[in-house]
């Protein structure tokens, strides 16, 4: 056995996969080979690195908040199934746009920018905008999206919370959403956009109206986050 | 624990398995920001399905399978995504992401050697790199991954295998890992 490295079977051996007979085999051979003991050395310091790496916690509260997200979600599920259809049949509307914020170099404190009001009819379909305006381009760049009770994505019916994970390029970035009002009176939208491990949370507030015409109130786009 | 009995019953059937969730799901992911989120999808698909949760002997592999099935089809969502660009930057006074915040106690921590590997194991494919961490960095067992995931044995070990040797050429090849071939 000397004569040939055992390369291909250090993995199952270490993971004790081999049988008795195969396993005492590699186990004389790693005694009169150095090339395959050094191997096997390499094999168990890379399992250990893996092993040892850390696991970074998640914030404090999170498992508490989520567990509490749950529950509340699934309180408003069953209205919301029900309002899509209706929603859904409502031709789509004038599309909206609205600059929810720039990136900024350095990370603020206050992360949310001014609140800009927009409203809608109840079962309006419309495309708002989200425009996100970055100066060099973001590879990776993760974007969360939670709706109010009574607002929902055309594309995700049912979801109060859609991630994407996409590349922003340098300039300005569009994200149309096809936002339904289903139901209640509006809430606010909150857009968290992520980009390793800077973070800036988004707030857009929608008005939901039980009318078939609509008010649209665009506030000045504040200048930076 | 929540004063809604519903509430409190869904908790106490899934409390106990959160670190471990959240453990897989940080695997998965890679960092805390997406692993929350992973977890907090899935227990808002779950909360809904309370009275199949407490019809299930062990539940530890069925929720590990339900966050890698999450886990899978959001990543397919995530490429089929993409932002549209309508304007290219016009000078306008715009800043970047980047620049300082990162916690200086999580500095600490990172090591040289956790960065690298770390570096490495976001060069494998996903494929690769999940059967990886599931199975050198977090214990599961062959058979577990197989449930989890659905993949065969086979492929499993024949993935493990790929990924070992890929892991160890990166860090050879960046000078972290002193191997034959080194």
């Amino acid at each position: 056995m000397n004569a040939e490295h055992i390369d291909n079977q250090l993995d199952a051996y270490l993971d004790g996969e081999l049988p008795e007979q195969e396993r005492r085999n590699v186990f004389e051979h790693l005694h009169g080979c150095r090339q395959c003991h050094q191997t096997l050395a390499d094999a168990k310091s890379l399992r250990a690195r893996l092993a040892n790496l850390p696991v970074e916690g998640p914030a404090p509260d999170f498992f508490a908040q989520a567990l509490a997200n749950a529950a509340n979600q699934d309180r408003q599920a069953p209205m919301n199934r029900w309002a899509t259809v209706i929603g859904g049949t409502i031709a789509a509307g004038m599309a909206l746009l609205v600059v929810v914020g720039m990136l900024g170099r350095t990370p603020a404190p206050e992360l949310t920018p001014e609140l800009q009001g927009v409203t809608l009819a109840l079962h309006e379909s419309r495309t708002l905008n989200l425009v996100f305006s970055s100066a060099e381009a973001l590879e990776g760049a993760r974007l969360v999206v939670e709706l109010p009770h009574g607002l929902e994505l055309g594309a995700y019916p049912g979801e109060q919370r859609v991630r994407w994970k996409t590349s922003l390029q340098a300039g300005r970035n569009v994200l149309p959403l096809d936002l339904i009002a289903v139901a209640g009176n509006g809430g606010e939208i909150v857009a968290h956009l992520r980009h390793g491990d800077k973070s800036k949370t988004f707030r857009l507030r929608v008005n939901v109206t039980d009318a078939t015409s609509f008010l649209i109130e665009e506030k000045p786009t504040p200048g930076q986050a | 624990m929540s004063g809604d009995p519903t509430a409190a019953e869904f908790e106490t059937l899934i409390r106990p398995h959160l670190d471990r969730l959240y453990r897989l799901a940080y695997r998965l992911t890679l960092t805390v920001a997406d692993a929350q989120d992973l977890v907090q999808d899935v227990l808002v698909k779950l909360y809904p399905r309370r009275d199949e949760l407490s019809s299930i002997d062990d539940l530890t592999p069925w929720l590990s399978r339900v966050l890698y099935n999450q886990f899978v089809q959001q990543t397919r969502r995530y490429r089929s995504q993409r932002f549209r660009v309508v304007l290219e930057t016009d000078g306008d006074p715009m800043d970047s992401l980047a620049g300082p915040g990162e916690d200086p106690a999580e500095e600490a921590l990172r090591s040289f050697d956790i960065s690298e590997v770390r570096s490495a194991l976001g060069r494998l494919s996903e494929d690769h790199r999940t059967v990886l961490l599931m199975h050198d960095a977090e214990g599961y067992k062959l058979q577990e991954i197989q449930i989890i995931t659905g993949i065969s044995v086979g492929t499993i070990k024949s993935r493990l295998h790929r990924a070992r040797a890929r892991l160890r050429e990166l860090l050879t090849a960046d000078g972290t890992f002193s191997g034959p071939n080194a």
